[in-house]
């Protein structure tokens, strides 16, 4: 749930009000969680060793930017309140896809809290309602992860799924119009990271042992259908967009379209290193050299 | 595909269908495949353009052209299952098994297994693990060497190898297997100096044909007769999502990559995306030939970057006895007619037979004669040339279809 003013001083009394109403309504294990996020432009470095130029948003208000936005990590109960600064010359919002905030809009150099209540585990989506899919398809854009506490799963894993165009960027960069009707992305990420530099993130590269029970929440920050095929397993899909499904499906490719999120347990029943990585193999490549792209390993111990 | 190359890939694939036919009859065979990957293929389109393909093929020795997709493997649940792979060509490949969770030193990834070299072969070896559909494609340079062709179908039956969809699962009279892909003409006439940024493929293939030539594929299209079930074995090797209308036929999802789904579902409006596979059954909802409509979607906005065709011919349920006779064969009119460029027939049998298409001009001279494998329905198309390839003149043609003591003959007229 998004609730937003339009005016400092009633925002001021709006989140006084929910945080007190909020506070007497949730059972005494929610807390208020505060979280900051900056919008901000600066340069990307890419695995081929370029640099483009995007927006993004970051936890820190000065210094180098990540290709995504931070994850949001929250339990069940929990109530978010976002501080969001506009450091950027245009409106942006804050929305989390199928929560709320899809009106959201902040102006250029000032700032805005909105409080979302989570009232039940899940996986969504983040990013910029303003001037979609352009300011979302320069970076605008992550993942939200409210955890569960009595889940019990050996470990958990999140993959922000994303593209980035260079013919968007730059054009942006220069002021000129974006042509959002073409869109050729010509980088993919997995939070944020391609190829190879993917497995130094250890959200991403999954490390296991046969037997356990590991969550992997999934969401797609970008602007096309990703296809995820598993190598090795075939996993159950629990949940879709942060609503958990009526009856686990098993997979060993799932489809991801724009906006969407999916939470999977893998059960590994063998050891190995094997890759999952997109079917839509146009996104295994960084500038068109494969496999540089949207491409992450498991690796199970025996 | 020419009419006239149907009898060659007919042998190939029939001895082939003995070959796991006479592999697979006990419970639990060692089944042994052989494969080579071959890179000097070549396929011509429907509008007559040939284009350089790279593939595999049934065998061990090194002659022969590629198929594109390469032949479908058919094995038993609980099988043993040892493809031997040669590689008969300048480049590295593998077979990487797509969905059957091999183990890793057979999972046919470079980064993690290994490449089998030029001249190099290796014995892929797993145990079927679920009745469902799965794939088979190289998983070197991936992003080209699935777009020349590299890549085919793994059928996997039940442990008895019955019709069903898997043990104890629903039973099917027929089954069809279709794999999805396109092709981009840059990327096949530039390979490896290709832009792989720039995706504009050119032709939307099933099954390898694409246009008017998915319908004369009797391997992908199909006949009902009665209450009969056809289970369709989908599966997108291509980059682009696929989006399938059945409108006029009554369809079932039941499994997704080789898994029983929890609750079956409606199959109008499904999307394939790439690597998914999903098993349908199909029956008939009225009598007619009924068209499933496929579209490639573009993987940002949705629309529609191209689409296809397959008809699937619907008989009546008999009310008559004679209706059933063995080998009553039924020709529907011409289609279009008159026509330009090819003129399709669709045909029912009530047994597989072979049929003997002639066609004649109106002074009853033979311009052209072919012989096709009729299950049980498919769509026959003449391409409106002689049997040396020249194009017909104008006129009134007469088509015979001749099975056993059954001679239909229909009229149509060629306007150029």
């Amino acid at each position: 749930m998004s609730r937003r003013s339009e005016s400092s001083r009633d925002r001021t009394f709006l989140v006084i009000a929910l945080t007190l109403l909020i506070a007497s309504a949730m059972p005494a294990a929610s807390a208020v969680v505060s979280e900051t996020l900056y919008i901000r432009s600066g340069q990307l470095s890419t695995v081929d060793g370029r640099t483009l130029p995007a927006l993004c948003y970051t936890s820190t208000a000065t210094g180098s930017i990540s290709p995504m936005g931070p994850a949001l990590t929250l339990t069940a109960g929990d109530v978010l309140s976002l501080t969001v600064h506009n450091q950027d010359d245009a409106a942006h919002g804050f929305e989390i896809v199928g929560v709320g905030g899809g009106n959201s809009s902040v102006s250029p150099w000032s700032a805005q809290t909105f409080e979302f209540e989570f009232p039940e585990p899940g996986t969504w989506l983040y990013r910029d309602p303003v001037g979609y899919p352009l300011n979302a398809g320069l970076g605008l854009a992550g993942a939200v992860e409210v955890l569960d506490p009595a889940s019990g799963y050996d470990d958990e894993f999140l993959w922000l799924l994303s593209e980035h165009s260079e013919d968007w960027m730059t054009a942006h960069e220069r002021g000129d119009p974006v042509d959002t009707s073409v869109y050729r992305p010509n980088y993919f990420t997995i939070n944020g990271a391609s190829g190879g530099d993917i497995g130094l993130d250890p959200r991403a590269h999954l490390v296991g042992h046969v037997g356990d029970r590991l969550l992997i929440r999934v969401v797609n920050g970008g602007l096309q259908l990703h296809s995820l095929h598993f190598h090795g397993y075939h996993v159950q899909v629990i949940a879709r967009n942060g609503i958990d499904l009526a009856a686990p499906i098993e997979k060993d490719t799932i489809a991801i379209p724009t906006g969407q999120t999916a939470e999977f347990v893998l059960e590994p029943h063998q050891p190995g290193v094997f890759p999952v990585h997109d079917h839509v193999v146009l996104s295994v490549t960084a500038n068109g050299v494969y496999p540089m792209g949207m491409i992450v390993f498991t690796e199970i111990q025996p | 595909m020419r009419i006239s190359e149907y009898a060659r890939r007919l042998v190939s694939i029939a001895a082939a269908v003995i070959a796991f036919t006479a592999a697979t009859a006990a419970l639990a065979a060692d089944v042994h495949i052989y494969m080579t990957a071959r890179m000097m293929g070549s396929m011509t389109l429907s509008d007559g353009r040939t284009v350089a393909t790279w593939g595999f093929r049934l065998g061990s020795g090194m002659g022969g052209a590629p198929q594109v997709p390469g032949p479908v493997l058919q094995v038993n649940q609980g099988d043993h299952v040892y493809i031997h792979f040669q590689n008969f060509s300048p480049m590295d490949h593998t077979i990487h098994l797509h969905g059957l969770d091999v183990d890793q030193a057979n999972d046919g990834v470079p980064q993690t297994s290994f490449a089998v070299p030029m001249m190099g072969s290796y014995t892929y070896e797993f145990i079927a693990p679920h009745a469902g559909s799965y794939n088979y494609h190289c998983h070197v340079d991936t992003i080209l060497h699935l777009q020349m062709g590299m890549y085919g179908a793994i059928n996997v039956l039940p442990p008895d190898g019955s019709n069903h969809a898997w043990d104890g699962g629903p039973a099917f009279d027929l089954e069809r297997t279709w794999v999805t892909a396109e092709l981009d003409l840059v990327w096949n006439q530039q390979q490896s100096a290709a832009d792989f940024t720039v995706y504009e493929p050119d032709y939307f293939l099933v099954n390898g044909r694409d246009g008017g030539d998915v319908h004369a594929d009797p391997y992908t299209s199909f006949g009902l007769v009665g209450a009969d079930t056809a289970l369709l074995r989908l599966s997108n090797m291509g980059y682009l999502p696929v989006r399938y209308d059945f409108a006029a036929l009554w369809t079932e999802v039941v499994a997704s990559d080789g898994r029983p789904l929890p609750e079956s579902f409606d199959a109008d409006g499904l999307v394939v995306a790439p690597g998914e596979r999903y098993d349908v059954l199909v029956r008939a909802a009225a009598p007619g030939v009924a068209s499933v409509g496929l579209e490639y979607l573009d993987l940002y906005d949705g629309t529609v970057r191209g689409a296809a065709s397959v008809p699937v011919i619907v008989s009546g349920v008999p009310t008559d006895v004679n209706d059933f006779l063995a080998g009553a064969l039924t020709v529907s009119a011409g289609s279009p007619s008159p026509f330009a460029g090819s003129v399709s027939f669709a045909i029912t049998m009530q047994a597989p037979g072979s049929v003997v298409i002639g066609v004649f001009d109106v002074r009853g001279r033979r311009v052209r004669e072919f012989e096709m494998q009729v299950e049980s329905g498919m769509i026959v198309t003449w391409d409106g040339r002689d049997e040396d390839g020249r194009e017909a003149p104008n006129g009134v043609y007469h088509v015979r279809f001749h099975s056993g003591s059954d001679v239909v003959t229909r009229k149509v007229l060629h306007v150029r």
